[in-house]
């Protein structure tokens, strides 16, 4: 059986038969990975938690008739303080989320492994205030290598400039539409010159650094919710966890 | 399906509804019911029916019961003050087998998975609280399994439930990361539950 190594981070497990799980990983390269940890729910398992959501795995695997199956796996980042916090956990739920649903097998996209990394690493120590932050920094740089790159200053069609304070963001376009160029039946939302700003801060900051913008949390909400919409517009597959966020940050918004 | 004869195809779509059943395993278990006798055939559909007829969630818990109230509930000398809560009516069986626990269970049907679109309002949480509210309990274990569903369901749980003045634990991290809690042994997780810690 042909054998291959692999660094890849754990996105989800499912059950499978009585004690096994298929899990489905984002590998370095950016291609997605499904594969089978047998016997990993047994107790004792050789696996343990090192194939659970969230954990960076160096894994050798044996390439099977239809699935590919773990024979090893050692850990190379744990990620276990967002194990040990309800709101970090739910965070890191909509990465998870996000890549399992844009990451494809077979299809490389160097960059993304990185970014889900870094925007783990940066939640694995957070404050309960920077999450929001980190996860729409993730959204945004997310969909742009999905190959939706959002633009905040120029017409998304003729390339005008737009004007400061308020856009009109249109969904399909992903940026601003300037007067001439913004169709009727086009889908848009309304985002603040205040949110307007803290997207294009994000965009470019790295990871690491995007805590220190402190960026309120009203703007953040905002922001978030034109980039949820952004999101559902564009990835076909339904985002279970980016919804369950959002009702989370509705509710800590209206408190 | 249009090879099989009626009602073999409507057996076998019955049958890939069931969990880890796809269709060769369908089939296996098809051609079995086929080519046994009529008995068993019948022995094997009553049980189905009278399982579904007979067994009902218990209304405190959600165990399975036999009436409103399972065994475990309606049973005088359990300690009403402790109440273990678990993931799925298969745990209670597991705890039991240890015999170190003499409260009384919560089901909560599931674990937070936000990822499968599964939040605290899809589980049995608001009974939890409803319970403690009601009942004169002393202490809350958390027995959710110890993989990464069942941490973030305790640390849920714990959130809502130490405000309300009540011990909340959570068993022992000696059980293995990432396993099922009803594939522990007993020793194991009756270890576990002895040394169950704050949380
Ligand atoms: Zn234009
Ligand atoms: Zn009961």
């Amino acid at each position: 059986m042909p054998s291959h190594r692999v660094r890849a981070l754990s996105l989800k497990k499912t059950k499978l038969g009585e004690t096994d799980l298929i899990v489905t990983f984002l590998a370095e390269d950016g291609c997605q990975i499904r594969a089978v940890a047998k016997g990993a729910r047994k107790p004792g398992s050789r696996f343990g938690g090192r194939v659970e959501p969230f954990t960076v795995v160096d894994m050798l695997l044996h390439t099977g008739r239809t699935l590919e199956t773990i024979s090893d796996a050692e850990i190379v980042t744990s990620h276990a303080a967002i194990r040990e916090d309800y709101d970090r956990a739910q965070a890191a739920s909509v990465v998870a989320d996000f890549l399992d649903k844009v990451s494809v097998e077979c299809q490389t996209e160097d960059r993304l492994f990185a970014l889900a990394c870094a925007t783990l690493d940066a939640m694995d120590g957070a404050e309960d205030d920077a999450l929001l932050a980190l996860v729409v920094a993730f959204l945004l740089k997310g969909m742009a290598m999905h190959g939706y790159r959002p633009q905040f200053d120029a017409c998304a069609v003729c390339g005008s400039r737009a004007g400061a304070g308020e856009i009109r963001f249109a969904l399909e376009l992903g940026g601003p539409a300037c007067e001439a160029c913004s169709g009727a039946g086009d889908e848009a939302v309304w985002l603040s010159g205040d949110a307007r700003a803290a997207c294009k801060a994000l965009m470019s900051a790295k990871m690491a650094e995007v805590a220190e913008l402190g960026v309120p949390h009203g703007v953040l909400a905002e922001a978030f919710g034109v980039m949820r919409a952004f999101v559902v517009y564009h990835v076909p597959a339904k985002l279970k966890a980016l919804g369950m966020y959002s009702a989370e940050v509705l509710r800590a918004t209206r408190e | 399906m249009a090879f099989y004869a009626p009602p073999i195809a409507r057996l076998l779509e019955e049958l890939e509804h069931l969990p880890g059943i796809g269709p060769k395993s369908a089939q296996r278990l098809a051609y079995h019911i086929l080519r046994g006798d009529a008995e068993a055939a019948d022995r094997l559909a009553e049980a189905i029916v009278e399982v579904k007829r007979s067994i009902r969630f218990c209304e405190r818990c959600f165990n399975f019961a036999e009436s409103e109230q399972c065994a475990i509930c309606a049973d005088p000398a359990r300690d009403a003050a402790v109440i273990c809560v678990v993931e799925e009516p298969r745990d209670v069986v597991a705890v039991e087998r240890t015999g170190e626990f003499r409260g009384t269970y919560h089901v909560l049907q599931g674990a937070i998975s936000p990822i499968d679109g599964i939040g605290p309002e899809q589980l049995r949480v608001r009974e939890l609280i409803d319970r403690l509210g009601k009942e004169s309990v002393t202490e809350v274990i958390l027995a959710t399994d110890p993989d990464i569903e069942g941490e973030t369901t305790a640390l849920y749980i714990a959130r809502l439930v130490k405000p309300l003045g009540i011990r909340v634990t959570r068993i022992a991290s000696g059980l293995p990361v990432g396993g099922d809690l009803e594939y522990a042994d007993e020793v194991t997780l009756g270890r576990a539950l002895e040394a169950r810690h704050d949380i």
